[in-house]
């Protein structure tokens, strides 16, 4: 199955949102995801450890011109690094981070930041899929009765 | 981006959206979209520095000030209105983001959905060599 740019970024921005990532950070997660398919495949496989776990608050600490943050999970961290750097900081370190190739393509999505991985440790679709599901309303009797395309087939 | 820049954006082109009392029933009456416009303005009361420091301790906010960004730059980025509350028909929206499509014959078949009709008059794939002047042709009535 040959899927387009619009379609991977889309079920991965609901993916991110269906495992709890704020709004914001799934609509940004779901472009960096169509960037890895098309530019690092094998970046890919690392989508289990951004997403598998509990979303967790972020845990940082302003530094002198910058920001730890520890545990970091990347879909939440990620974009906050670069907010960071764009405005200013000199380096924010990201430890412990579970998807570092994620992190990366994030910081060549953005342009202008300069990402270094120190340690790898990097512990799709079906994956993806059955996170966005969880975003989904299920149909009810009243849902099919009064939503849109009620009351008619299409073929009439 | 200041906070003190972001709360002036939020004045200046979300006042219609901070004044909607979201705990009267009919201007919640509809399911499809959470706004988080009054929360943001809450919190972001006293708040100093850039955005970029904002929200890394209120991710929460990220779409919203995204949405309060491209609103200050794009004056037609957003729908000003709210569209969870009960005088809201999903059909305005669809009629105006399909006529950008070139959609015609509207077909409305309830106040949520439409049928409608797609590139009636463009060339088929055989013909595609003089195709000059098909796009939106006046249709008989």
């Amino acid at each position: 199955m040959i899927r387009s740019h619009n379609e991977i970024a889309t079920m991965a921005t609901k993916a991110a949102r269906g495992a709890g990532a704020p709004l914001g950070h799934a609509e940004d997660f779901g472009p960096v995801v169509a960037y890895l398919a098309a530019h690092d495949a094998e970046g890919l496989s690392c989508l289990q450890a951004a997403l598998g776990a509990n979303i967790r608050q972020l845990d940082q600490q302003n530094t002198g011109n910058g920001m730890v943050m520890n545990a970091a999970q990347a879909v939440i961290a990620a974009p906050i690094a670069i907010d960071m750097v764009k405005a200013g900081a000199n380096t924010v370190q990201l430890r412990d981070i579970d998807a570092p190739a994620l992190v990366s393509a994030y910081c060549r999505l953005a342009g202008g930041v300069t990402c270094k991985i120190e340690d790898d440790y990097c512990t799709i679709w079906e994956f993806l899929a059955a996170l966005a599901a969880k975003t989904y309303v299920p149909a009810t009797e009243e849902s099919r009765l009064a939503g849109a395309g009620a009351g008619l087939t299409d073929n009439d | 981006m200041t906070c003190n820049d972001l709360s002036r954006h939020i004045a200046d082109d979300w006042a219609w959206a901070c004044e909607i009392d979201f705990a009267a029933k009919q201007n919640c009456a509809q399911f499809w979209y959470v706004s988080e416009e009054k929360a943001l303005s809450a919190e972001l009361d006293g708040a100093k520095g850039n955005v970029a420091q904002f929200l890394a301790s209120h991710p929460h906010h990220r779409s919203a000030v995204r949405r309060v960004q491209t609103l200050a730059r794009h004056a037609y980025a957003e729908i000003r209105d709210n569209l969870i509350g009960d005088a809201c028909l999903p059909i305005d929206m669809l009629r105006c983001k399909l006529a950008f499509f070139g959609a015609a014959k509207f077909d409305p078949k309830s106040d949520r959905w439409t049928r409608i009709t797609l590139a009636q008059g463009a060339p088929l794939f055989d013909e595609l060599d003089n195709a000059d002047n098909w796009w939106l042709p006046t249709f008989a009535a």
